[in-house]
């Protein structure tokens, strides 16, 4: 019966993995800098959509690895150089509460995400995966995409690298300091403000990258900034702030949710999202794994 | 000249004025006992001279160079280490990692990460253990290594025997009476008048956000009445 029920419901379960992978890569850089700074950075999504264009601009016409890796490259760096850019602009708002903080970053994603509507349309564009990946295969006997099941190990290889860094080095130490009591990181003599633009920079280049990884199966269009924000915010609450661990775990939870509940019980689909999200708070106000509550 | 001077030093919160024009020199090599009641602004000056919480008015020089409204990355680059109260140590790191982090920045001193060791040898057993796994008095321990590590001049630690049993404060006065005899300047808030009086050569009094009596430890000692009515105890 367990089996049957499996077969039945895999290729949900496998978008389900695949949308996890997406979030969690969306989600880590959002979870890290909201632990550590207390920057809720909401233009995240917008620097998901920005990834989502360039891949359009560099893998929309026709299928190609060189296409795709440049849009990939090319998501790094623009994301890399907003993240210094935001890390700048919300310095002198460091010791402000976070609403002053979700504002700033509030009205720059609306200024991004209406810059890119204005320069690319309202129509949802199409971003190809690269040869060999835009093809179906078997899975147990089930038809599934290429990509989606390489973006379910793209998504495992960038965990296993996040977590190597993050738990692992000394640098990851210094976050991890950070995230636990920054005070105590700069009375050693650390300036707060280099991790902060290294790591709002890291963060900000993931979101960009996941737009281009998560091209091929949403395209390119307004409103997604939303839509994967909202997404990515649930996950970092669940999961935990600055919890690599938690983002992981909790970006899984919420790619089933919004697959697997949305084939199961498509009437209570987005009900469930935020269900999941309010019987986590009730049960554990922190999160899943996280070291310090939201507020 | 004395190591640190400190002169109407003003500083709060945004819910007002705590310190209202602290007067403060340290000398290298001597220990500092800062005494005075709960809520008198210890713990704010404390955190004023270590940057962590805003000067909003007044001078603060060590060896001549300015620190008064500095970030605390400068102030600890200049020399100066804070133990904090409640050892606010990193619960997930290591006592390894601690150990890594302080050392990063460090400032050539005597103070070597063997040294150090050799000093608090409890924290050498427990390298890879998590910090937040630690007992009361190991947590104090890894608060004084990590501050150590960072080779200061000038070390302010806030009440570090808080809740310890009496051999880890035995321990920790050791180690205090080890940073006196490397040249360093120590400030010790102290509510355990017992530690205070056993490592400081001098004592200074705050009330109401300011230094308002300072003397000998032996003449302090000798003056119940004085210790009775600033502190509260004969």
């Amino acid at each position: 019966m367990i089996v049957d029920w499996f077969d039945t419901n895999l290729v949900s379960i496998l978008n389900g993995f695949a949308i996890g992978s997406l979030l969690f890569i969306l989600a880590v850089g959002l979870s890290i800098v909201f632990g550590m700074m207390d920057v809720l950075n909401l233009a995240h999504g917008a620097l998901y959509l920005a990834g989502a264009y360039l891949g359009y601009q560099f893998a929309g016409d026709t299928s190609s690895w060189l296409g795709f890796g440049t849009a990939l490259g090319a998501a790094a760096l623009v994301g890399l150089l907003a993240g210094g850019v935001l890390s700048t602009m919300t310095e002198p708002l460091a010791r402000r509460p976070h609403l002053d903080q979700a504002l700033l970053t509030l009205g720059v994603a609306l200024v991004v995400a209406e810059l890119l509507a204005i320069s690319y349309g309202n129509d949802v564009l199409r971003v190809n995966a690269p040869p060999g990946l835009n093809e179906s295969v078997q899975v147990f006997g089930r038809t599934y995409p290429a990509y989606r099941l390489a973006l379910i190990g793209v998504g495992l290889m960038i965990a296993i690298a996040v977590y190597v860094v993050v738990e692992r080095t000394t640098i990851g130490a210094l976050v991890r300091a950070s995230v636990a009591d920054r005070d105590m990181v700069s009375a050693l003599g650390v300036d707060n403000r280099k991790v902060k633009l290294a790591v709002l920079g890291a963060g900000s280049a993931l979101a960009a990258v996941a737009g281009v990884l998560g091209g091929p199966i949403y395209g390119a269009a307004p409103g997604l900034d939303e839509t994967v924000l909202i997404l990515a915010l649930v996950v970092v609450v669940i999961g935990g702030l600055g919890s690599i661990k938690g983002a992981f775990i909790g970006a899984l939870v919420i790619g089933q949710v919004e697959s697997l509940g949305r084939a199961l019980v498509p009437d209570l689909a987005s009900f469930m999202l935020f269900g999941a999200l309010a019987l986590v708070l009730i049960v554990r106000p922190r999160g899943l794994f996280g070291a310090k509550a939201a507020g | 000249m004395s190591l640190l001077e400190v002169q109407g030093l003003r500083s709060g919160y945004h819910r007002g004025t705590v310190l209202h024009g602290v007067d403060l020199s340290l000398d290298a090599g001597r220990v500092t006992g800062l005494l005075g009641r709960n809520g008198v602004g210890k713990s704010t000056l404390v955190g004023t001279l270590m940057g962590l919480v805003r000067a909003s008015a007044g001078s603060v020089l060590l060896d001549g160079v300015p620190l008064a409204g500095r970030r605390a990355d400068v102030i600890a680059r200049a020399g100066v280490a804070l133990v904090p109260q409640g050892r606010r140590i990193w619960p997930a790191l290591t006592v390894d990692e601690h150990l890594q982090l302080s050392g990063r920045r460090a400032r050539s001193s005597a103070w070597s990460r063997e040294r150090v060791l050799s000093l608090l040898p409890r924290l050498a057993e427990r390298l890879a253990q998590p910090a937040g796994t630690l007992s009361g008095g190991e947590q104090q321990m890894l608060a004084v290594a990590r501050a150590l590590l960072t080779g200061p001049r000038l070390i302010l630690l806030d009440e570090p025997s808080e809740g310890l049993a009496p051999a880890i404060v035995e321990q920790i006065g050791l180690a205090i009476g080890g940073m006196r005899d490397e040249g360093m300047a120590v400030l010790l808030v102290e509510q355990d008048l017992h530690l205070a009086f056993a490592v400081c050569s001098e004592v200074a009094v705050m009330d109401r956000g300011r230094i308002v009596h300072r003397a000998s430890t032996s003449d302090f000692r000798r003056d119940p009445a004085t210790a009775y009515r600033l502190l509260g105890v004969a």
